[in-house]
């Protein structure tokens, strides 16, 4: 134990002494939560990613006051919509060929005349986007909400519409940044396998691997070692990450002590990954290129970034098993979502975290025994 | 052999408040093998630098055949070619690649980089690695092809740094061999930490300490005139009981006199005592003595670099 | 600056990657193996998607709109629900969480003998999003004929006149391939940071060779893979199914131009580390970050600072990535000609050759020989 315990500190104290690596090391997923932040957490509001063209062509005066309607329109007491109007045709088109206007909406003529009875057929807003993108689909829903509040106030329509919409508890107040940082966490968790493998082939491109493999330093030491440096830079790691997510506005209902649990355990799994790849890898940027490989699999399989169709393969104790179910990264979002999100405790993540933790000790034990055999067995 | 290549004057140069290269003047003759000795951190390496144009003097002038360098300037470049301490190559590039792409990096034609390279590597006994990847060489080679690497614009002024370093025995008496055959073909700027490297090649010696230039001269005369000076070991037929009277007889020509009872061996030691010989057994004689057969322990370079920077280790 | 030298650089550059295996395959191979990756992840799911819809029918009433439900398709004939009808709430709600279920329907009557709709299901799940809006546009006129109320108004969809994506794959391929060729930051540090470790940096210092001279080989060296990159890339998007809507050569040409702009980023990463390690660290940090960004993954919401010949301009189009996503998406997924993306591809290159130039000042201005 004092030899791996010694292994440790001398793989914190020379992370410590290479400020670029520690840094980088450190401060990645918290710097991922940041830029999600920057790009969907500064607003609650949907105004801020729900961008409306409009084109008020009414010959009456129902359109224009439509148009304030959208203006007011409000969801969880702030503005739905960000309203461009008078905009140049030409910029109106670029905005919505970017995808920077999630739709165009065009009041024709006969709306006024509609709305107030003096044409048999009902007048038609047409609104022109992407129906296959999600802020068009919110804008659509949105829009509907708007002309049945308004319509029925012009009418005096008193009936209720006999439709109500329910959400799961804790899922109808969140941000796109709130629901993102689970996933964000997770990538840059990911993150550290590279750094690891680099680590590690810097022992072997130096030399200095050899003088390991002379000493009487076992395999098991030296990867149990670096597991725990891993582990100690990973009580730094995850905590910096929650609190720039809490100073971002994020706010959890579940519990913090239990998501950092989370990330640790699967800290280590990463570091086994970054053995399995320290082994592959001759040079550093064999090390970078496997690493890389490594890391897109893990995070866009598991769903982390992208949601993922689910893969049913078959059911296990009531638990959906899939096939992307053996990658850990898909368990640690789960969990770290389940409890970060929709506050759930250690009963309900019962299944996740067990697969995390059988999966992480796994390719930890994987990685070293493999890095073993391969890097520090002597060739005598 | 007289002209001057490079000249030093007054430079001197600091890093961070310590004081690297203090006031140093001094010129290397063309054509000639000069050996730059020092301790580690004497400053040698910065000197070098300085007088390469890969360093600008804090003070203090650099010129090249009379004209005073410009930073950067890129005659030196042209002219000058340097082999580093540690072994600089690239690994997956063959020995003539690199040398070719070197050479073509002085402005070298290729066929005329290719024509030196293969040169370089028939001279260096690394014409069969000509086609292996540098780091498929053993140690030895490596080296070799790094002197390789400095000469293949052929330039005139050649800076070797510890070109012997790491080498086996066979190893360096070729490199030292090629050494020599480059003397006053080229003009060789030679730093080693190796002294019979340096008393065997050197045309003069330059020793230097703590920035400042101690001593400038051939191996010879510095081994004449600095240091404890040669032992001479005169066995002697008198029966001696005392050292006395052949102190006094050579109380002028040797520094130390002692005297071995036992085996009647009297140990003389004197600066030049091999230009003295004549001179010390004369006076021996003269004073009674019987001097039989003489062993001689030359002052070596070591002694003299000792002498000069003492024996506390450094940095 | 000296063709010849910078040719020879790249030659060197080359020789010395093809002569390490992983790290060629790797150059060569990663950016499709992506592909792969986004085909295996979401080469089945079509954006419009066959919804798992959970009903719980509480009235006879309800039977019109369940069957106007069941019998909504998509243009391609498909179903746009799959109906699985249940009594046990339980039940329900467990394929909610576990996204078995895209919502649940509770159908009841009212105290005025009305159907009565309530739609149940998570806020953060797209799919329930998609289905509700759908299921509304659906029903709610019915409901509101049953009302009496007078239909004054009709809302409808207009999509654009650019194609667009047909699954998850296809929306996903432009971002994957930007993330891809962005890799090329940490790589092309890594390569100059290598000679500044090995001291090759120093012999070649000496040398008459500018040290713009060596940027630009190392840069050509990268360029090339780049074209590799960015062909095997689309060959194997369009081996998987990729519906590619717009023009190949223009969209080639967009990846080139980004390949460009990382290999520009990746010098100026090389500026500021001391050997690979640092490098591909670093350079990956920037890579990763800058993937979020240019909007690859998900389009950022920031807002516009200003509008630039019609185009809106935000903070992170100072990256050419941004606009290069940008281009690429409108030109393979929706079929833009090179009128449409001239403005962001204009800008990428403007960028590109910035950050080039800013990378060569920087490591000149650092690897100075004459250094002070």
């Amino acid at each position: 134990m004092r030899k791996t315990l010694t292994i440790a500190v001398k793989t914190l104290l020379e992370a410590w002494r290479d400020r670029q690596l520690i840094i980088v090391y450190l401060a990645f997923p918290a710097l991922m939560v940041l830029v999600y932040y920057v790009g969907f957490g500064q607003s609650t509001s949907m105004a801020s990613f729900i961008t409306v063209v409009v084109e008020n062509r009414d010959r009456g005066a129902l359109g224009a006051e439509f148009v304030q309607a959208l203006h007011a329109a409000m969801f969880d007491g702030q503005p739905v919509f960000t309203i461009q109007e008078n905009i140049p045709p030409q910029q109106g088109e670029i905005s919505l060929e970017e995808g920077k206007a999630a739709a165009l909406l065009t009041i024709p003529p006969d709306f006024s005349a509609a709305l107030e009875r003096k044409q048999p057929t009902p007048a038609e807003i047409s609104l022109l986007g992407d129906p296959l993108t999600d802020t068009y689909v919110f804008t659509f829903s949105f829009l509907n909400e708007v002309s049945r509040t308004f319509i029925d106030a012009k009418i005096n329509w008193q009936q209720p519409l006999p439709v109500s919409l329910e959400f799961l508890p804790n899922t109808g107040k969140l941000t796109d940044f709130q629901f993102g940082v689970p996933g964000m966490m997770v990538f840059g968790l990911t993150f550290g396998l590279i750094v690891t493998a680099l680590v590690l082939v810097r022992e072997e491109t130096s030399g200095t691997l050899q003088r390991i493999r002379l000493s009487k330093a076992s395999g098991a030491q030296m990867m149990g070692g670096v597991a725990i440096a891993n582990l100690a830079l990973g009580v730094v790691q995850a905590p910096l990450a929650f609190v720039t997510a809490l100073a971002c506005g994020f706010r959890s209902p579940g519990s913090l002590p239990l998501a950092l649990g989370i990330t640790l355990i699967f800290n280590l799994g990463m570091a086994g990954v970054g053995f399995l790849v320290a082994c592959f890898s001759r040079s550093e940027g064999a090390a970078n290129g496997i690493g890389t490989v490594v890391m897109v699999v893990y995070v866009f399989l598991s769903g982390a970034v992208f949601p993922m169709p689910t893969t049913p393969l078959f059911y296990l104790g009531g638990h959906m098993v899939q096939l992307y179910d053996i990658l850990p990264s898909m368990h640690a979002g789960e969990a770290l979502r389940r409890v970060l999100i929709y506050g759930d405790g250690i009963p309900s993540i019962a299944y996740e975290l067990t697969l995390l933790v059988i999966q992480s000790l796994l390719l930890l034990a994987l990685g070293a025994w493999l890095y073993q055999r391969k890097m520090l067995k002597s060739q005598y | 052999m007289t002209n001057t290549v490079l000249q030093a004057e007054s430079l001197s140069k600091s890093y961070h408040g310590l004081q690297a290269v203090k006031n140093l003047t001094m010129a290397v003759l063309e054509g000639e093998v000069f050996g730059f000795l020092g301790p580690n951190g004497a400053g040698k390496t910065t000197t070098i630098n300085m007088l390469c144009g890969l360093l600008r003097p804090d003070s203090g002038r650099v010129l090249l055949h009379g004209t005073p360098l410009s930073g950067g300037d890129e005659r030196l470049k042209a002219l000058v070619g340097v082999c580093p301490q540690n072994i600089v190559l690239w690994e997956r590039l063959t020995c003539l690649e690199q040398l070719v792409f070197i050479g073509q990096m002085y402005g070298l034609s290729a066929g005329l980089a290719r024509q030196n390279g293969l040169r370089l590597l028939a001279e260096l006994d690394l014409e069969e690695k000509r086609d292996k990847l540098a780091r498929t060489l053993s140690g030895g080679m490596q080296r070799r092809l790094n002197v390789a690497m400095a000469l293949v614009h052929d330039p005139q002024i050649v800076v070797l740094d510890e070109p012997e370093a790491g080498l086996d025995p066979q190893s360096r008496v070729k490199v030292r061999e090629y050494i020599q055959s480059l003397a006053r073909r080229k003009t060789v700027i030679l730093t080693t930490h190796n002294m019979d490297e340096a008393d065997r090649l050197a045309d003069r010696v330059a020793i230097i300490d703590h920035g400042e230039l101690l001593v400038l001269d051939t191996p010879e005369l510095l081994k004449q005139r600095v240091g404890e000076g040669d032992v001479l070991e005169i066995h002697l037929n008198n029966g001696l009981t005392g050292v006395e009277t052949a102190q006094k007889a050579l109380h002028s020509l040797a520094s130390e006199v002692s005297l071995d009872l036992t085996s009647q061996v009297l140990r003389v030691r004197s600066l030049n005592a091999v230009g003295r010989l004549a001179d010390i057994l004369e006076a021996l004689s003269a004073a009674g003595f019987k001097p039989g057969q003489v062993n001689l322990h030359a002052n070596t370079l070591e002694d003299v670099f000792i002498q000069l920077t003492g024996r506390r280790l450094r940095e | 600056m000296n063709l010849t030298k910078i040719l020879l650089v790249a030659r060197k550059n080359l020789l010395e990657i093809m002569r390490e295996p992983v790290l060629l395959g790797f150059t060569l191979l990663m950016p499709a193996f992506f592909m792969v990756i986004n085909y295996i992840g979401y080469g089945a799911s079509p954006k419009t998607a066959t919804y798992p819809i959970w009903i719980m029918q509480n009235t006879p009433q309800a039977d019109t709109l369940i069957a106007r439900l069941r019998a909504e398709r998509y243009a391609d004939g498909r179903p746009a629900y799959d109906l699985i009808f249940t009594r046990d709430h339980a039940a329900a709600e467990a394929a909610l969480v576990e996204k078995r279920a895209a919502a649940l329907l509770v159908f009841d009557e009212d105290t005025s003998g009305q159907v009565f709709v309530t739609m149940r299901g998570d806020a953060l799940n797209m799919a329930f999003t998609r289905a509700s809006v759908q299921i509304e546009a659906a029903l709610v006129p019915l409901l509101e004929d049953a009302q009496g109320k007078p239909r004054l108004l009709v809302v409808s969809m207009q999509p654009l006149g650019l194609a667009r994506p047909l699954s998850d794959f296809d929306a996903y391929t432009p971002g994957m391939m930007v993330f891809a060729l962005l890799m090329l930051i940490p790589q092309t540090a890594m390569l100059v940071a290598r000679e500044l470790r090995l001291g090759t940096l120093r012999r070649l210092q000496l040398t008459l060779l500018k040290p713009a001279e060596l940027l630009a080989g190392v840069s050509l060296a990268q360029m090339f893979f780049a074209v590799i990159q960015v062909l095997l890339m689309l060959v194997t998007a369009l081996l998987f199914g990729f519906h590619n809507r717009g023009s190949l050569p223009l969209a080639l040409g967009i990846g080139l131009v980004l390949s460009f702009s990382s290999i520009g980023m990746g010098l100026v990463v090389a500026c500021f580390v001391r050997n690979d390690t640092d490098a591909l660290n670093t350079g990956s940090v920037a890579s990763m970050l800058q993937v979020f960004m240019s909007g690859a993954f998900f389009p950022m919401t920031v807002p516009a600072v200003f509008t630039l010949l019609g185009h809106q301009i935000s903070p992170f189009d100072f990256l050419p990535a941004t606009h290069g996503m940008l281009a690429l998406q409108q030109v393979l997924t929706g079929g833009a000609g090179l009128e449409k993306v001239a403005f962001r591809l204009a800008a990428a290159t403007l960028l590109s050759v910035l950050y080039f130039l800013l990378g060569v000042w920087i490591f000149t201005r650092r690897q100075r020989v004459y250094s002070k």
